[in-house]
């Protein structure tokens, strides 16, 4: 949370055009949004930002990676390890996908299937957050 | 006479008992030898046979003698002949024999021997050869999969862009009408890009044969609940009725891959809601036989005629005439929905009627079939 009292959703998305339309829809929403592009900005803003009230995860970031070593590290991470994920991708394994749900709470939702109310009551929902 | 019985005596015994001995020695070496083949244990036979025969005809001979020296010395010295030649000849055939059976019996261990080699250097090759296969699968499969992730995100980026912009109000009222004409002509574009990279995409799974569906067993009833919210919105759209039947009736479950059916199903529905008339209808209904379930998806809609139907299954085809030309479509879909229900063991028809409707119908193996 910030002094404003908006909760804060912590997006790491490499892809430019959803980085943009993201961010659009969780502050129309009235989240603050935090913003990496890629796994090492988003170490770093770890370091040194408060806990946010959600992770929204791209799963891909691009040559082939996934998230998953840093949703390993953030569940081993006191401070980000109770925080919800919402996980949306392209091209969704839903069990390789429903594997992940061993690093906490965390949903997953496809770029292709899913409608925007759809993720942003997920959104609410994760934070606490009435809308 | 006693110096020729003395003579007989003392030299007959030793000869066959030194000569027995040496047999006895060179046989059982040739048995080891030969190992276990036939041969081996005929010249075993021989050699005991020719002991026992010559031991007592020896024995006999030596009483005889002592009997009667002159009759003795008569009977013995043929007998003797007998035993001498009898026990060269043996002698001869177990060494010579030997030798050949020796150097068989090592050609057949050589052979042995090759034929072990051979066969793991085959099994080894033919394991190479299923690695090899496998890395091709995997090749094929990640190809297909970064091919699906690479071409999905450009269009799916489009689209949310597009349809972010065109949902914000203010945005909207500050275009130009033609312009926010434009980004709705490019909405629809762009769905139809989404529609063509998923049809594409699936036609690039469906021939590589190495990624067969994985069978589960399914409800058709269960799929039908999952699909019926995206194809009513179609549906809507259209003013189309759809008549769920099938989910009325009792259905067994299939064998078939869940994901594939659903693609199936919205694509035979999803045809017949836009090749229909306004206020039109649809109805989806099922039964099971004796070879499996049979799915049938109705319509009231403009129909065809038979030379349309005749290659309607085929790549890329589309019915072109004044009632289908705005309606959306790639083409691929009932392309997909054939080769995706033979692959599950299934098959589909078709029977229409130009201006008065047309059936689709579909197959698929039980679990009790």
């Amino acid at each position: 949370m910030n002094p404003n009292n908006k909760k804060t959703v912590f997006l790491l998305e490499d892809d430019e055009s959803f980085a943009i339309v993201f961010a659009r829809w969780l502050k129309e929403r009235g989240y603050e949004v935090k913003l990496a592009r890629s796994e090492e900005e988003a170490r770093k803003h770890l370091q040194k930002i408060e806990p946010p009230s959600l992770f929204w995860f791209d799963y891909y970031l691009g040559e082939q990676k996934t998230v998953e070593e840093l949703l390993k590290m953030l569940h081993e991470n006191e401070r980000f390890k109770s925080i919800p994920i919402i996980i949306v991708s392209i091209t969704v394994d839903m069990q390789k996908l429903g594997e992940l749900k061993k690093y906490g709470n965390i949903e997953v939702f496809s770029k292709l299937l899913t409608n925007r109310e759809e993720i942003l009551q997920a959104v609410d929902r994760m934070t606490g957050n009435r809308n | 006479m006693e110096t020729i019985r003395t003579l007989i005596l003392i030299t007959g015994w030793p000869i066959l008992i030194g000569g027995s001995i040496f047999l006895v020695y060179r046989s059982l070496k040739f048995y080891r030898d030969v190992g276990k083949i036939i041969w081996g244990k005929v010249v075993l036979l021989m050699v005991v046979g020719w002991l026992v025969s010559m031991y007592s005809l020896g024995i006999t001979a030596t009483a005889y003698m002592f009997d009667n020296v002159r009759n003795g010395v008569i009977v013995v010295l043929p007998i003797f002949f007998v035993w001498f030649i009898t026990m060269v000849t043996i002698t001869w055939a177990v060494l010579r024999w030997s030798k050949e059976a020796v150097t068989l019996s090592a050609f057949y261990r050589g052979l042995e021997e090759l034929v072990k080699v051979r066969t793991q250097e085959l099994k080894k090759a033919f394991e190479v050869q299923i690695e090899r296969e496998k890395e091709i699968r995997r090749l094929q499969e990640q190809f297909v999969f970064i091919a699906a992730h690479e071409l999905r995100t450009p269009v799916t980026a489009i689209e949310w862009g597009i349809r972010t912009m065109l949902e914000d109000e203010e945005f909207r009222k500050s275009l130009p009408e033609d312009y926010l004409r434009l980004l709705e002509n490019l909405q629809e574009k762009n769905e139809n890009l989404i529609n063509l990279v998923a049809d594409l995409l699936n036609v690039a799974r469906l021939r590589n044969k190495h990624l067969p569906p994985e069978m589960e067993k399914v409800s058709l009833k269960e799929v039908l609940n999952e699909i019926k919210e995206t194809v009513n919105t179609e549906a809507q759209k259209m003013k189309v009725r759809i008549s769920w039947s099938a989910l009325d009736r009792e259905l067994p479950l299939v064998k078939a891959h869940t994901i594939s059916l659903k693609e199936i199903l919205t694509n035979l529905i999803v045809n017949a809601i836009r090749y229909n008339k306004p206020e039109g209808w649809v109805i989806v209904d099922a039964f099971s036989g004796p070879s499996g379930l049979t799915m049938e998806v109705k319509d009231g809609g403009i129909g065809m005629d038979d030379k349309e139907m005749e290659k309607l299954f085929g790549e890329f085809y589309r019915i072109k005439n004044d009632q289908t030309r705005n309606i959306e479509g790639t083409g691929l879909g009932l392309f997909i929905c054939k080769e995706l229900l033979e692959r599950m063991q299934g098959k589909i028809w078709v029977n229409s009627s130009k201006g008065e409707g047309t059936t689709f119908s579909f197959s698929l193996p039980t679990y009790e079939s």
